[in-house]
């Protein structure tokens, strides 16, 4: 029984039919698939360190400590005096906008919403090979029809 | 003389474990006398299967070490602090490249293991590799010593234990079980092995896949598998058992239809002989040691075509000649992987290696 038992010819016929039935491997390719990357390789101790920084730090103050001798410091506080009206709402303007751009990036960085983006981004993939492929039918049928129409 | 073998960790149950201590039951019968040393003792082991490696004192010149090397360790470095003759054993190390989407310390480690390969290039007076395929590889590292090709020693007895009952109901369901047995590590590409079922689903939809292995130090490689297996509709269908214990491995050997193997790397593949134990068809991608463990049985896919690896299947499982024809092929070849047989290489090459001196 055995020697009427060719592997080699069973695996080229398999071949020959998969070649003839048009089969592929149109799939969602591995690579499209969203993980979570070691955090020495993909450099996302950093960031995390840098988005802490901005959450600790998104708010300026208008004024710093004054230093100097004490005629030093009088003329400086007269300075911030005056320019008081100027500066406190560009501070306040710059504050509203630290603050909500950090809020844009905390929300981004959440691992929640990255990995949401990335499982669009995957489906949005697998959708565009399940167009791909229904167009190719849909061109095969059209032709399909245009040769029955001729005969 | 003392014939003592060397490794960084003696694990319970794992193929690397199993062949220390059946070379060390094997050279007690050969009447020499032999010890195994170790950095890590798996608690799980009898108390005299080894000993903590900072009790070896006093190695003679007339003594031989036996070093297991399969990963990176400072003891690679240490052994030429011994002045006697060596002998490797080379289970092969995972290229680090494998490793370097996922884990960091894996491909360190790796890494460090290479260098530890290079290190002993000339510190080692032979070599017993665990497939051609390893001992290519020393040779092409630059290895001139003797290497000798000496398979793994299987314990096959354990495989005669009751399995997992409750495993056995559950998937002894009338699904067609197809199975990869192995921790899920990249270089085993149990992707390919999602996409392979993925095509077969199409055909049998009364199928299931069983990944079975531990996912621990990969866990963001296991999550992007589920992650994959879901994004192809297939997750009801996909199983991934995580570690567990031997009486469920031999349940689901035993309730499994094929074995499908995509693998790129492994120095030799114990689940294979394994399968071959439990009389499971194998379908396997020729890559690496695959087909040096085949030796010519069950099927070999030149092309890790998932729709090819798929049709393969199907006609392995659907077509009965050709199933008994592959059965009878991988009985005939476990045959190799005997106790007897490799005890009696083995046997031969050591006495070879010995009376050289």
């Amino acid at each position: 029984m055995e020697n009427n038992i060719n592997i080699e010819e069973i695996m080229a016929e398999i071949k020959r039919e998969i070649k003839e039935k048009g089969l592929t491997d149109d799939m969602l390719s591995f690579d499209d698939v969203p993980y979570e990357k070691p955090v020495s390789v993909g450099g996302s101790e950093q960031l995390h360190e840098a988005l802490e920084f901005l959450n600790a730090n998104c708010c300026v103050q208008p004024y710093k400590e004054l230093k100097g001798s004490p005629v030093s410091v009088f003329v400086k506080k007269v300075i911030r005096k005056l320019v008081k009206f100027y500066v406190e709402p560009v501070v306040q303007e710059q504050n509203d906008l630290n603050m909500n751009t950090v809020t844009v990036l905390n929300a981004l960085s959440e691992k929640d919403m990255s990995e949401k983006v990335s499982a669009l981004e995957a489906s949005q993939k697998e959708l565009m090979l399940r167009l791909d492929r229904l167009e190719r039918e849909n061109a095969a049928l059209r032709s399909q029809l245009e040769r029955q129409d001729r005969e | 003389m003392r014939i003592i073998q060397l490794l960084p960790t003696i694990s319970f149950g794992d193929a690397i474990g199993n062949d220390t201590i059946t070379l060390k039951n094997a050279m007690t019968d050969m009447g020499y006398e032999t010890d195994i040393y170790a950095e890590n003792i798996d608690k799980r082991l009898p108390s005299d299967t080894a000993q903590k490696i900072d009790r070896l004192e006093s190695v003679s010149e007339d003594d031989v070490i036996i070093y297991h090397l399969s990963t990176g360790t400072d003891l690679t470095f240490s052994l030429g602090n011994y002045k006697c003759r060596k002998i490797m054993v080379y289970h092969n190390i995972t290229p680090p490249e494998f490793f370097h989407p996922y884990s960091f310390a894996a491909e360190k480690l790796t890494e460090y293991g290479y260098k530890g390969v290079e290190y002993l290039r000339d510190g080692v007076d032979y070599v017993l590799a665990d497939s051609a395929y390893n001992k290519a590889e020393l040779v092409r590292m630059g290895y001139t010593c003797p290497i000798d090709v000496r398979p793994i020693l299987i314990k096959f007895s354990d495989y005669e234990q009751t399995p997992d009952e409750a495993v056995m109901k559950k998937y002894s369901d009338g699904k067609a079980n197809l199975i990869f047995v192995g921790r899920i590590a990249p270089n085993k590409k149990q992707e390919d092995v999602i996409r392979t079922f993925y095509c077969y689903r199409k055909i049998n939809p009364n199928s299931r896949l069983i990944l079975v292995g531990s996912y621990s130090g990969m866990e963001n490689y296991y999550e992007r598998l589920v992650k994959y297996a879901e994004l192809l509709g297939i997750s009801n269908d996909v199983v991934f058992t995580g570690h567990i214990k031997f009486p469920e491995i031999l349940a689901y050997y035993r309730t499994a239809h094929a074995f499908v193997c995509m693998s790129q790397h492994e120095g030799f593949c114990v689940p294979l002989a394994e399968a071959m134990f439990f009389n499971v068809p194998i379908i396997a991608y020729d890559a690496a040691a695959i087909s040096d463990t085949l030796g010519g049985c069950g099927v070999l896919l030149d092309d890790n075509s998932p729709v090819y690896a798929a049709a393969v299947i199907d006609r392995v499982l659907s077509d009965d000649k050709l199933r008994q024809h592959i059965l009878d092929g991988q009985k005939k070849r476990l045959e190799d992987f005997s106790y007897e047989r490799i005890r009696e290489t083995f046997e031969k090459q050591l006495k070879g290696f010995l009376d050289k001196k």
